[in-house]
């Protein structure tokens, strides 16, 4: 039994989804508290203390029975400014609310459950003693998001699943992560091929160990090499794909974007637009390989592509 | 007065002969535009794929066991592969000498609800039977030719049908106006034109 203990530091923004290959929710986590779109129940979360809204979490991962690949989609919201203010001091600025729970309900109790981490300042000692199999996420975020971020990277990193990060502005809509942790994203303006693993935020000294040195790769946002991949899977199922087309069109500077095919050194053109091309992998299943892409404003212009 | 009316007529006269000749211009440079050799050769390595994408689309939009968005989609991604939607296909059968030409979203309409429980349309020797050429009008023309081969197994009711049919494929090569970056530049694009039924085989 792969079972876990988990002192979670949570403001409030954000939830996990964890999703089987066959697009079913197996397991979710985290309370979804804003004006996210989807509205999970928080019953299942313990919620042990109040004021700097720990909530401790017992999650055995074989219940959601998570295999290498499925996939762990985490909806969070970006803050709307670093005021320098710790997300999860006593100014309760994100406190949980929403359906199921409001901000009085919460135990208003001073002492931290025992284990749990409410040391807005960790030091790597205090990492050190923690006892094994039992992961305690540091509070020392100033960003949103950042414990269940790296919580989920420490659980992908044990299932072997795929880490997707979604982030949603105020509207709901899902955006790219912004200014956050979402290394492959935010490399993908210089040079998206490049695989970047997750790894813990740098001044964030205290992820265990044995999570962060798993030799499983985590990753924070598929590349749009992957996207375009999963996208012309034929074991995927075509409703299933759509997420992956919506993070691919992310990549773009909008659906119009022309596609350009290489054959040899030649460029043909059949007049395809990205979204259109990215639909029409989604059927024919090609496996293709970019060339070369241009870049307007950070987003790609223009793409050329070889297709095998 | 007379002569106000006179002028006006003058440049009127002269203003569209002006445009008149512009216009003639502009198409006469885009006659003179060609194909260099190596890129002949990629695009005709590209119409084989865009009959490939086409056959791909038509397999999907008849197998019954899709969803039904994703059957709409082929259909809609189809007939982006053509130049136009007034491009037709020739349809024909083992039972009609008759051949018929409908458009073709009308066809993949039409093929997409044939009352068969399960239909297989599979295109095989799909390559190029004439090479590209420049024709009058500035575009390059050619023909890929491929053997569809048919299969609709159907109930007590209507039966199964079966056929191998061989088709041409009208390929065109035209300038476009199309996304360059942010903006529009001519450029030459490959699109499906007209398909017309050669041959209509007995299977087996």
């Amino acid at each position: 039994m792969n079972e876990i203990k988990l002192d979670l530091h949570l403001s409030g923004k954000t939830a996990a989804i964890f999703v089987d290959k066959q697009d079913r929710i197996v397991d979710w986590i985290g309370p979804f508290l804003k004006d996210n779109k989807i509205h999970l129940p928080i019953e299942q979360l313990e919620i042990l203390t109040g004021n700097d809204h720990l909530i401790s979490v017992y999650q055995s991962f074989e219940d959601a029975d998570l295999k290498n690949g499925d996939a762990i989609f985490i909806y969070t919201v970006p803050q709307a400014e670093d005021t320098g203010r710790n997300s999860f001091s006593n100014e309760s600025i994100d406190a949980p609310e929403g359906p199921g729970i409001t901000k009085n309900e919460i135990p208003d109790s001073e002492e931290p459950s025992p284990g749990s981490w409410v040391n807005a300042e960790p030091t790597q000692d205090q990492s050190q003693e923690q006892p094994i199999g039992r992961t305690t996420i540091p509070a020392s975020s100033k960003r949103p998001g950042k414990q269940i971020v790296t919580f989920i990277a420490l659980l992908a990193a044990m299932t072997g699943g795929i880490v997707y990060y979604i982030t949603t502005d105020s509207e709901g809509d899902e955006k790219p992560w912004e200014g956050y942790v979402m290394p492959s994203l935010a490399g993908a303006h210089d040079d998206n091929t490049k695989e970047r693993p997750l790894t813990a935020p740098s001044e964030n000294t205290n992820v265990p160990t044995h999570a962060a040195t798993s030799s499983k790769r985590v990753q924070a946002m598929m590349t749009l090499e992957e996207c375009l991949s999963q996208i012309a899977n034929p074991e995927i199922s075509y409703n299933s794909k759509k997420r992956f087309k919506n993070m691919a069109l992310e990549y773009f500077l909008s659906q119009d974007v022309p596609v350009r095919k290489m054959i040899g050194s030649q460029i043909t053109d059949d007049g395809s637009i990205i979204s259109d091309y990215i639909e029409s992998l989604s059927i024919t299943c090609k496996q293709i390989s970019i060339i070369k892409k241009t870049y307007t404003a950070g987003k790609i212009a223009e793409i050329y592509i070889a297709e095998q | 007065m007379k002569i106000k009316i006179a002028s006006i007529t003058f440049l009127s006269a002269f203003f569209a002969i002006y445009v008149g000749h512009c216009y003639a211009q502009t198409s006469n440079s885009k006659a003179k535009i060609e194909l260099t050799q190596e890129q002949i050769v990629a695009f005709k390595q590209q119409a084989i794929t865009s009959a490939a994408d086409l056959s791909r689309h038509m397999a999907t939009m008849v197998d019954k066991s899709n969803e039904i968005a994703m059957r709409n989609k082929a259909v809609d991604l189809a007939i982006k592969l053509f130049s136009s939607e007034t491009n037709v296909v020739e349809i024909s059968s083992l039972n009609t000498t008759v051949k018929q030409q409908i458009k073709i979203r009308q066809y993949f309409n039409r093929i997409k609800a044939l009352p068969y429980s399960s239909i297989q349309i599979t295109w095989y020797d799909i390559h190029l039977s004439k090479d590209l050429t420049l024709g009058a009008d500035g575009k390059y023309y050619g023909v890929v030719s491929i053997l569809q081969k048919f299969d609709g197994i159907g109930n007590n009711e209507i039966g199964s049908y079966e056929d191998i049919t061989a088709k041409n494929i009208t390929i065109v090569i035209e300038v476009a106006l199309v996304f360059n970056g942010p903006d529009k530049k001519e450029r030459w694009i490959l699109k499906l034109g007209d398909i017309r039924v050669q041959e209509t085989l007995v299977s087996k």
